[in-house]
């Protein structure tokens, strides 16, 4: 966020500001699509044994293999199990790692940012080195890593993706509050005797939470690839679980004959990715229109 | 110039010794150890000693922090160990498979940054123009598309569906060209927007107005004058998604049986074949780190604005 922006929004009651927020972010055209993709996403995840008639781990061998047909929209699988109904269960999946990977690691980034940006000095010394050599590895391969020793399995996707998102919130916050503590409103509050405590958690948080949100929108496309990526290697979500990744991954064998199999699920983890990619690009023109790329 | 490359080795040191430790420790909280997963349980019962045995071979039996000791000492020597189940030297496997990663990522890279950058240049130039959309639009796309439905797609449509190109398999430079397709396409796309973002940054500032109207011509100001500016945050980039590549080099690898280090991986954690496994990932990691220390060097020489020190 800008100075001159951030200025211009402490100076504003609250309400006007969010106002004007929610005005720049209607007349972005690629926000407002990012909205409405992810949106249906979630109405998706929320709605789906209402969209389908069929269950996602009802074995039917008899209909195996089925191209996609007026009864089977989008074919069936290996085990005669609905495409369709497994790419509508399997967004509650990417839906669950998105939000589960995201608290787990704003909670932890923000916190360590704080503190690390707040206090400064040997604390954040030992929190700034603890970031850089996460950072400093390649963030899939680490995961691989981290899955082969936990074992495969949803609740290991949400623990090592967990462990490896925090570090960029983390920096992220830590230079919001370094550059916030500086500034005269935190001086003010001190000066009406606010603790220390409550100048962190009332004054410093509050006004970092813009480029927060939009790290944290990306940092859902992200956990989403990831646990995709995970489960194609056979490294989380397992079998009958329907994650996109791991229909993809079985189906990876039928390619050549049940093609469908794969470009379902695919398409679905396209279209969730390029939405949140779409707000998360949207959301940050709003907050800094000076960081656009 | 020399102090700074000496220092950011130094520098990377740490990072190489956690991440063994944490790859080193990690594996003790696998359930069960590689004797299981090697020897028929039912086999394991009925001769305790034989398991014994392969323990002390092993050295399974010692305790935890003598290991790492153990493995680091080796490890700084060249020797990581023996690969449980072929009983090859863990560092001649992982050799053996990196000149097939080295030529995937070398030719991912290489095609990425033609075209990624070309495509940023045209969009910026052409600002707001059909052209610019539609390649922000694939850039996005292409950012947003997992790396192995992509090769799949490529497998099945390329190779199969019309066939083109063979659809796996190593030797040839046709081989070569749907893994490699497949594992820049994300870079690419990302370079698309990082040039076009740069290019525009750059064209507004003034030294360029000038040397428009001292009437150069549009291509000199492009390129001699823009484009050299704006091509340092596009290196850091490149040198960031170079280093990148090796995660995506193990999917990538994975979906088109390319005979890797990514796939070598992939395919140790599957055997649970842990001297392979720190061998792949401490292999990787020196990748990467080596590769972060050249975009470090390279950001210096072409911007003398970056001091050493």
């Amino acid at each position: 966020m800008s100075a001159a922006s951030r200025a211009h929004s402490a100076q504003e009651p609250p309400r006007r500001a969010s106002e004007s927020l929610w005005h720049r972010f209607r007349r972005n055209p690629s926000a407002m699509a990012g909205l409405v993709i992810t949106s249906a996403f979630v109405m998706v995840a929320v709605a789906a044994p209402w969209l389908t008639p069929y269950h996602p781990l009802k074995n039917d061998l008899s209909s195996a293999l089925l191209p996609p047909s007026p009864t089977h929209p989008l074919g069936t699988d290996q085990l005669g199990r609905d495409v369709l109904a497994r790419v509508l269960y399997g967004s509650r999946i990417s839906l669950t790692v998105g939000l589960v990977v995201q608290s787990i690691s704003l909670t932890v980034g923000t916190a360590l940012g704080l503190v690390a940006g707040f206090f400064g000095g040997r604390v954040d010394g030992v929190i700034v080195g603890l970031t850089n050599a996460m950072l400093a590895f390649p963030s899939l391969l680490f995961a691989i890593a981290i899955m082969s020793v936990l074992g495969p399995g949803l609740y290991n996707v949400f623990i090592a993706l967990g462990v490896l998102a925090w570090p960029t919130v983390c920096r992220l916050v830590r230079g919001e509050i370094l550059s916030l503590k500086q500034r005269e409103f935190v001086e003010a509050a001190r000066a009406v005797g606010a603790g220390t405590l409550r100048i962190m958690l009332r004054h410093l948080l509050p006004n970092c939470m813009g480029p927060v949100i939009v790290v944290g929108t990306l940092g859902v496309a992200t956990a989403i690839l990831s646990e995709a990526s995970l489960s194609f290697l056979g490294l989380g979500a397992q079998p009958p679980t329907p994650s996109w990744g791991s229909m993809i991954g079985r189906g990876r064998d039928y390619i050549f004959s049940a093609p469908w199999m794969v470009v379902a699920p695919g398409a679905a983890i396209c279209l969730t990715i390029l939405g949140l990619n779409m707000l998360g690009d949207g959301l940050r023109d709003v907050f800094d229109p000076r960081l656009r790329t | 110039m020399l102090q700074f490359i000496l220092r950011r080795l130094l520098g990377a040191i740490p990072v190489l010794l956690c991440i063994t430790l944490v790859v080193f420790l990690l594996m003790f909280v696998i359930p069960g150890d590689p004797i299981t997963a090697l020897i028929d349980p039912r086999a394991a019962e009925l001769n305790p000693d034989a398991v014994k045995l392969l323990r002390a071979k092993w050295g399974l039996d010692h305790p935890v922090h003598i290991r790492y000791w153990k493995f680091l000492c080796n490890a700084v020597r060249g020797d990581l160990g023996k690969s449980y189940r072929t009983n090859q030297q863990v560092l001649e496997a992982v050799l053996q498979r990196v000149p097939a990663t080295l030529q995937l990522a070398a030719a991912s890279v290489a095609w990425a940054t033609l075209v990624g950058v070309s495509a940023g240049i045209i969009s910026a130039v052409k600002q707001y123009s059909v052209i610019d959309f539609l390649f922000m639009l694939l850039a996005l796309i292409g950012v947003s598309m997992p790396v192995f439905w992509l090769g799949l797609m490529l497998m099945y449509l390329v190779g199969v569906r019309w066939p083109l190109l063979p659809p796996s398999g190593y030797g040839t430079w046709q081989h070569l060209v749907l893994p490699s397709i497949t594992l820049g396409s994300a870079m690419t796309a990302l370079l698309a927007r990082i040039t076009r973002s740069a290019m525009l940054n750059v064209i507004r500032l003034e030294y360029i107005t000038t040397a428009r109207s001292k009437g150069l011509a549009e291509r000199t100001v492009v390129y001699k004058h823009a484009l050299r500016n704006a091509l340092i945050p596009v290196v850091t980039v490149i040198g960031l998604q170079m280093a990148g590549l090796m995660g995506g080099a193990v999917i990538t690898e994975s979906v088109f049986g390319w005979p890797g280090v990514g796939r070598l991986t992939v395919d140790a954690i599957a055997w649970r074949d842990m001297p392979l496994v720190q061998g792949c990932v401490l292999f990787l990691a020196c990748a990467f780190v080596v590769v972060s220390l050249m975009v470090d060097v390279v950001y210096a020489l072409i911007d003398p604005r970056v001091r050493y020190d």
